[in-house]
């Protein structure tokens, strides 16, 4: 194992991803600040009241720490990669896939884990008489976004096997483990939009209307943190591949061009995480109809 | 607009969402063109089966107070816009349905009362 490799993990992985962890950790142990609740309350236009405040104060606890864990954990895996290969990531863009993969994994846990307190006392059954669907929680550029994008990363995928290569080409990557991977994003993204019908579809505790307007408010949240997380993970395998292809190309004019959209895809994935995934303000479109609070 | 299910009630849960939807369409809750939920999610909110959910629908639609177009989603029929009056009425037959159905049960009327108005502080 050569100095540069275990500096360079160190750097790239164990110090950021670390970080990360420790900070999920300490969300796992310490309960949403009041502030932090009303701002997560004003931004989905819930008003927090006794019967939904620990509800929601259980969601951001359990959600943020499991998303802030995760994505600390792949940044480290990134970092063991570089470790354990003794070798310097050749795709660009690795540990923040692997951080908003670890990310994505964390939300499924807690949203898989955290229904079970919304489930309806037995006894009387109630419900909405108002159709949910996915464009409810989530703008429709999402949604077309998280299913035509892996479209777009399969043909770089082919493209990237079939082009020729130079002899003295700098990259390692093997056209045979881009493809796989760019099958596995596209099997990620498909399970991305399946949970996102899950989540739509799982049953409403219509006990009273505010708990409704929590449940709708939990229901968003949930939606935009997997849609973000998905819809950036899709767009940095994107760049991963334009940047091996700019590697590969034996064109120097396309292949000093490629780094910009590469750059582009990459800068696009992190704005996907980071703002698709938690909007500065998001109400459910159908709230007002369904919601007017007596 | 909610829907309320008792499983211990001797009336079947179809019949309760049957009767409920009819009701909040005769009294307007329910305008035209309202889209309704479909069948999955309401049977899932409900905790029914979907076959409890597609009979109430069946037969509403039956009534001609919905209509389903496939793909569209179902929605509360056209021409069923009543007047005010017609709408007080419905709601006058409601409320001698629910004071029959409370006095069968052997409940106190008061207490079915209260019970009512918490319905009317949730929908």
């Amino acid at each position: 194992m050569s100095y540069r490799s275990d500096l360079l993990s160190t750097l790239i992985g164990f110090i950021p991803g670390g970080g990360l962890l420790v900070w999920g950790l300490v969300r796992a142990l310490v309960p949403p600040s009041q502030r932090a609740l009303t701002r997560w309350a004003a931004r989905y236009g819930l008003h927090l009241s006794d019967v939904n405040r620990s509800v929601v104060s259980r969601y951001l606890q359990r959600t943020r720490s499991l998303e802030m864990a995760g994505a600390g954990v792949g940044w480290i895996a990134s970092g063991l990669f570089v470790t354990g290969t003794g070798q310097f990531v050749p795709l660009f863009g690795i540990p923040l896939m692997m951080a908003i993969a670890g990310y994505l994994l964390g939300a499924v846990i807690a949203e898989a884990t955290f229904i079970r307190q919304l489930a309806a006392p037995a006894g009387m059954r109630s419900a909405a008489l108002t159709p949910r669907a996915l464009v409810d929680y989530v703008p429709r550029l999402t949604v077309w976004a998280l299913r035509a994008l892996p479209a777009v990363l399969v043909v770089l995928a082919v493209l990237y096997a079939l082009t020729p290569r130079h002899a003295e080409t700098p990259s390692d990557v093997s056209p045979t483990l881009v493809l796989a991977a760019s099958a596995l994003l596209v099997v990620v993204a498909f399970a991305v939009d399946r949970l996102l019908q899950a989540i739509v579809a799982r049953p409403q505790p219509a006990i009273n209307a505010e708990l409704m307007a929590a449940d709708e408010a939990i229901r968003a949240s949930s939606i935009h943190a997997l849609s973000g997380a998905g819809v950036g993970l899709v767009l940095v395998g994107i760049g991963a591949v334009l940047f091996a292809l700019q590697y590969a190309s034996t064109n120097d004019a396309l292949g000093a061009w490629l780094g910009y959209p590469a750059t582009l895809a990459i800068l696009l994935s992190l704005l996907s995480w980071v703002r698709l995934g938690h909007p500065r303000t998001w109400r459910v479109r159908r709230s007002s109809q369904l919601l007017s609070t007596p | 607009m909610i829907l309320r299910v008792d499983p211990a009630s001797p009336v079947p849960p179809y019949e309760q969402i049957r009767s409920q939807v009819a009701t909040m369409i005769a009294t307007g809750v329910l305008p035209k063109g309202h889209r309704l939920p479909t069948i999955r999610q309401l049977a899932a909110d409900l905790g029914l089966a979907g076959g409890t959910v597609a009979r109430a629908y069946r037969e509403l639609e039956q009534a001609g107070l919905i209509v389903s177009r496939g793909r569209h989603g179902t929605s509360v029929a056209a021409g069923n816009a009543t007047s005010r009056r017609d709408r007080e009425r419905a709601v006058i037959q409601a409320a001698s349905a629910f004071a029959a159905q409370a006095a069968q049960a052997g409940v106190d009327p008061r207490a079915a009362l209260d019970r009512a108005l918490e319905t009317f502080k949730v929908s």
